[in-house]
């Protein structure tokens, strides 16, 4: 018998996923997507995860349209699983604190944030918990400082948002697990 | 001329991995939420595989989620490359991936298991799947497992510390053998899998990820690098792994390592290391072969690598 | 050798061809004489796979050589590959061509007691004649089947109509065209309890025949609160359609075997409930013991202070076949880790206590003194043997003895 063929579909989702999945163990880190550019680094996001079986929220037309051909549901901030967001800005904070933090029964329910950013430049944030060896400290630019001030409000672990900052063909991501200190490291 | 019957695929023509795409994404899905909240235990849906639930379909389903033709795999069963059950699960993920298959555990890029973690450390980068018959580490005291999952989101684990309690009341120590109930990042008692309790410490604080996967059971849950995992035990009396000190493997002449004991038809005992990709290394480097010993979790004097972890 | 060196690839190998040798060869034309020769157990396992296709359940029977669990479960696994192409149209119960109907509830009920194919009121003699080949030649003992004065009707009211109307049971709630695709779907994710309807008669309509009837019936023998009357048993032919991804025109896509069953019982639950409880069960394929079982459990399910082994959680995990069957014959692979990780745990114990005494609490607090018989005085005297063996045995010994 045949080894099954090893599409090029195939290999795109499995390298999102496993950049995805190296970035959820290992917070803080950065890791390399299947795609470089905005918009397709986002579709590619979307394209490994989700299908007709979850449903997403992107506030960006094309990311919107192309996931809408994958046959996920459009929903709202507050219903949706997987949410894309290019671009957040100050005014989306009011929104994107709707998004579900999960039940203490089912956790996982919570969203999932993809977030576009500029890593290594910008706010320095202090992560701590599991998948680091002891503490990193990151850069973003892009994202609203308040933003992690309302992240860190709704986190309550185990419940809360894995969010993960997209810079083109980069991830990083900050699960819930993960303490996040706005600021330098003192010293 | 186009017809019905050249557009048909051919039969035997299964997806890369052999799970389709959408079992695939569903697995996917669900790993990152695993890792993302470490040893609680994610719902999925568990596809039927082409063998028998029980037998590993659960560590087989992760396995084809992560791996592709360049990945390395390891599959062992009770520590053993060539345990007859491995050897399937290793023919099928090689045969739906193309992947490569290897014996050494610094080798691989995932490694799949039943029963066990290797003697050798396992590194950053590299995936440990272990093979969970019975994820719910709360069945003992609670089997209805809609009220075992309301005691995990309560955090309530006093039945579980009582069952301890008591076996110290009653037996003067410990008696869980294999699956010994552990914390995970201060939250969660997961069950490590029944790998014996000298392995479970190797997945605290660990360079690896581990997936513990339940097909059966139709739950997965993970343990990120660098994170707690901490056997259940009290102030004053500590989680023990097996007493095998006097022990000596009889093909490597090694001691503490996790041995088989293997009874002799005269009623004694001879004890070989359970590892076969680390103890066939050993012998390999006897005979004077060029090969790689990768550090241990444990050392020559059975010393743990993490200072302090283990009390006695 | 069990955990062969180097050589397990090699033999699993060889036990497989094995296998296939002593069964015989895997043919067409056995396929096909299993497809033609035994539908119900077609049916059976059908049902079990969900997997509706009756030349791809023959293959998978004689490929396994007969063995249901084996089918089943390669049927399920090639089932698991398909990728979903459009669903059906919701198929309503009364546009189904039914073969046979009956009621024990009534007498007589509109549209009548039809009873159709069934083996309930033959005498179960072993046709031994068939065996004698001149014999059957001639005459294989069944006469001739007789058509009917008039063809019967080809669609029956349900008698939970009749009984709807005489307020006997509520209304049903009325669900204008429901989208299939919005059904939860069992086969894509996992069962989680409460179950909501559509899982739980999924769950049941794949569910182990055996293992339904084993818990149905101990419920109906006095372990469970139900014992129910059969409000209607039902076999059918029904017509499977969809609509063209393009045009939209619903078209047919061919008729399969369904069967279903539904019990009733009064209402003992609660005082300000009053009438009948309905049970119900449906499945692929003819399989009447199963419907009943089924039907009987679903409604002992819903039951408060139910005994635990009539639990929705009970029920449904314990009856799904693959992974029963499974579990159940993994205990055939090696356990010698659990099992050394077990015995060492045991080990201090067994040698401080004692096994007889162990579950005493008065014993409880010997823990200091338990740990103090250490064994090496006596291990110097052979040392050969490895000190935990020598407990060991020393410690079977004197638990023996304490038990005899």
């Amino acid at each position: 018998m045949r080894v099954p063929e090893f599409t090029q579909s195939e290999e795109a989702s499995r390298k999102t996923f496993l950049a995805l999945l190296q970035a959820t163990s290992l917070p803080g880190s950065i890791h390399q997507l299947s795609q470089a550019s905005y918009p397709e680094n986002f579709i590619a996001i979307a394209e490994a995860l989700i299908d007709l079986e979850t449903t997403f929220f992107s506030p960006d037309p094309e990311i919107s349209q192309a996931l809408e051909r994958t046959g996920a549901r459009a929903v709202d901030v507050s219903e949706a699983e997987y949410q894309l967001w290019p671009t957040l800005r100050q005014d989306d904070l009011e929104v994107i604190k709707t998004a579900s933090v999960g039940t203490m029964v089912y956790p996982d329910s919570s969203a999932s944030l993809y977030l576009g950013c500029q890593l290594e430049q910008g706010l320095p944030l202090l992560l701590t918990g599991p998948g680091i060896d002891g503490e990193i400290e990151i850069q973003v630019a892009g994202v609203p400082e308040s933003f992690w001030i309302v992240r860190n409000e709704l986190t309550s672990y185990p419940l809360g948002w894995d969010v993960f900052l997209v810079h083109d063909g980069q991830v990083l991501a900050i699960p819930r697990s993960t303490e996040v200190n706005i600021g330098p490291r003192s010293h | 001329m186009q017809t019905l019957a050249s557009l048909k695929k051919s039969s035997d023509a299964y997806s890369f991995g052999f799970l389709d795409a959408f079992a695939k994404r569903e697995l996917r899905r669900k790993i990152l939420k695993a890792v993302a909240i470490p040893g609680y235990q994610v719902p999925y849906a568990s596809r039927e595989m082409p063998i028998a639930r029980g037998w590993g379909t659960g560590g087989l389903q992760a396995t084809l989620a992560l791996a592709g033709p360049s990945s390395k795999v390891k599959v062992i069963d009770q520590g053993s490359d060539d345990s007859v059950n491995a050897a399937n699960l290793r023919r099928f993920i090689a045969r739906m991936t193309g992947c490569d298959a290897t014996r050494d555990t610094l080798e691989c890029t995932i490694l799949q298991s039943r029963h066990r973690c290797p003697e050798e450390r396992l590194k950053r980068g590299q995936v440990l799947v272990l093979q969970v018959p019975d994820p719910e580490t709360l069945r003992s005291v609670e089997p209805n497992m809609t009220r075992a999952r309301l005691m995990h989101a309560d955090q309530d684990y006093g039945l579980m510390w009582l069952k301890l309690y008591e076996q110290l009341v009653r037996f003067g120590r410990f008696v869980q053998g294999a699956s010994y109930p552990s914390l995970v990042n201060g939250r969660y008692v997961m069950s490590p899998s029944p790998i014996p309790r000298w392995d479970v410490p190797t997945l605290h604080q660990a360079q690896h990820l581990t997936i513990l996967s339940a097909g059966r059971e139709k739950r997965i849950y993970a343990v990120p690098p660098f994170t707690r995992v901490e056997p259940l035990e009290f102030t004053d009396e500590f989680f023990q792994v097996e007493e095998q000190s006097d022990w000596t493997c009889d093909r490597t002449g090694q001691r503490y390592k996790f041995m088989n004991e293997i009874p002799e038809t005269d009623g004694t005992a001879r004890h070989e290391i359970s590892d076969t990709g680390y103890a066939d290394k050993l012998i390999q480097k006897k005979e004077g072969e060029a090969v790689t010993l990768g550090e241990t979790y444990y050392d020559d004097n059975g010393t743990f690598y993490h200072d302090g972890f283990l009390k006695s | 050798m069990y955990v062969a060196a180097k050589g397990g690839e090699e033999a699993i190998q060889q036990a497989e061809r094995l296998y296939h040798d002593l069964k015989g060869k895997l043919t067409p034309e056995m396929v096909e004489q299993v497809e033609k020769g035994m539908p119900y157990l077609l049916d059976r396992i059908m049902g079990e796979s969900s997997l509706y296709a009756p030349q791809l359940a023959a293959l998978a029977l004689a490929q396994a050589g007969g063995d249901t669990y084996e089918a089943v479960l390669i049927l399920r696994a090639y089932r698991s590959t398909q990728p979903r192409l459009a669903y059906a149209l919701p198929i309503d119960s009364n546009s189904m061509t039914v073969v046979r109907r009956i009621s024990a509830a009534f007498k007589d009920i509109p549209g009548g007691q039809i009873l159709g194919p069934t083996l309930d009121y033959s005498h179960r003699l072993l046709r031994l004649d068939v065996l004698d080949k001149e014999l059957v030649a001639e005459d294989s003992g069944t006469a001739e089947l007789q058509a009917a004065d008039e063809p019967s009707p080809k669609q029956y009211p349900p008698v939970t109509d009749w009984q709807r109307t005489q307020k006997m049971l509520p209304e049903l709630d009325s669900i204008e065209n429901p989208e299939p695709a919005d059904l939860p779907d069992l086969t894509r994710e996992p069962i989680m309890f409460p179950t909501s309807r559509p899982h739980r008669l999924q769950a049941l309509a794949r569910a182990d025949t055996g293992g339904l009837l084993a818990l149905g019936y101990a419920n109906m023998r006095g372990f469970g609160p139900v014992h129910p009357t059969v409000n209607e048993v039902r076999l059918s032919y029904a017509r499977v359609q969809l609509k063209h991804p393009v045009t939209g025109t619903v078209f047919s896509v061919g008729n399969i075997r369904v069967s279903h069953a539904e019990v009733v019982q009064t209402t003992k639950a609660s005082k300000d409930k009053v009438g009948l409880e309905l049970g119900f069960c449906a499945t692929f394929g003819w399989n009447e013991v199963k419907n009943i079982a089924g039907s009987m459990l679903d409604l002992a399910m819903d039951r408060e202070d139910v005994h635990p082994a009539f639990t929705e959680e009970f029920v449904l995990y314990h009856t799904e076949s693959v992974e029963s069957s499974g579990f159940c014959i993994h205990l055939k692979l090696p356990h010698y880790v659990t099992f050394t990780s077990g015995m060492d745990a045991m080990k201090d114990a067994m040698m401080g206590v004692g096994m007889a005494q162990m579950p005493t609490s008065s014993k409880a607090f010997e823990k200091q003194d338990a740990k103090s018989p250490a064994p090496e005085a006596d291990l110097e005297t052979d040392e050969k043997v490895s000190p935990i063996t020598a407990v060991e045995s020393e410690s079977e010994t004197e638990s023996e003895k304490e038990m005899s």
